[in-house]
């Protein structure tokens, strides 16, 4: 099944709304960070999977909802550590989850109507 | 570091290696630097809060299983970015696999237990049954006449 062009799956808003989280922290996040924080939301002992994940990322940067760059050689150098790729949620992004809250808000909204109309 | 959580990153990394082989060298550079981080990442992670390296081994390797559609059709598509058709060609491919796999499940489903082989015509063969008795030899010609034998003819005892 094709998606609308610049529509959002449920796992690309959850990154999203994690990474405006972060964003409000100043902070930038990486890849396992992300998959961390996607797990504590859900509740979930399994994090995202490689796949997964990093496709989704691949995406929300095409689309322009996120940023990344490489970090600074020296620090992994000095941390004895592979080098991170630091993502962080660009202003397009933090809009992108406004529009997906306010569309699960009135998605939510039509379900109370609904069943107020229709007693179960 | 054990030897399962060895393997599994081993694992991780000779897959990473095979589906971003022949791509764009800094897409490909820069995958594999991202799941080298996280592989790191999750080792440390578990270290730190004190998980078991098993636990992590199992964690990488759901991780990577589960990932892989995602990883081939990511791998398909940064070859031809603007060409939908490897992408519609391996979602039939899988489509058609998953039939595949359906159907011949079913059939053998369907076909409940394997019928037995027809082994009392090969092996387990009964004994032949036993010759028939050969039959009486004839009565020479003498013996046969009535009387001369001494035996009583076959006659009416009132005569």
């Amino acid at each position: 099944m094709r998606r609308k062009p610049g529509a959002l799956v449920p796992l690309e808003i959850a990154i999203c709304r994690a990474a405006l989280i972060l964003r409000r922290r100043d902070e930038e996040f990486h890849g396992y960070e992300m998959a961390r924080a996607l797990g504590a939301e859900a509740d979930a002992r399994l994090l995202t999977a490689y796949g997964t994940l990093y496709r989704a990322l691949g995406r929300l940067e095409k689309m322009g909802l996120l940023k990344s760059r490489w970090e600074d050689p020296r620090i992994p150098a000095r941390e004895s550590r592979p080098s991170r790729r630091l993502y962080s949620l660009t202003a397009l992004g933090a809009e992108a989850v406004a529009t997906a809250r306010r569309a699960a808000d009135s998605r939510a909204r039509a379900r109370k109507r609904l069943r107020r109309l229709v007693p179960a | 570091m054990t030897r399962t959580l060895e393997a599994a990153i081993a694992i991780a990394r000779v897959w990473t290696r095979l589906y971003t082989s022949g791509l764009d060298q800094s897409l490909r550079d820069a995958r594999r630097a991202e799941i080298e981080s996280d592989l790191w990442e999750s080792h440390e992670d578990a270290r730190r809060r004190g998980g078991a390296a098993t636990e992590v081994a199992l964690q990488i390797l759901a991780r990577l299983l589960l990932g892989m559609p995602h990883d081939l059709l990511w791998s398909i598509e940064s070859r031809r970015p603007c060409d939908h058709r490897p992408r519609r060609l391996a979602l039939i491919a899988g489509a058609a696999l998953v039939s595949l796999a359906v159907l011949w499940v079913a059939s053998i489903l369907r076909e409940g237990p394997l019928p037995v082989p027809p082994h009392s015509m090969v092996f387990v063969a009964s004994p032949p049954p036993p010759p028939p008795p050969t039959p009486p030899p004839p009565l020479p010609s003498s013996m046969a006449d009535n009387g001369r034998d001494g035996r009583r003819p076959a006659t009416d005892p009132r005569r």
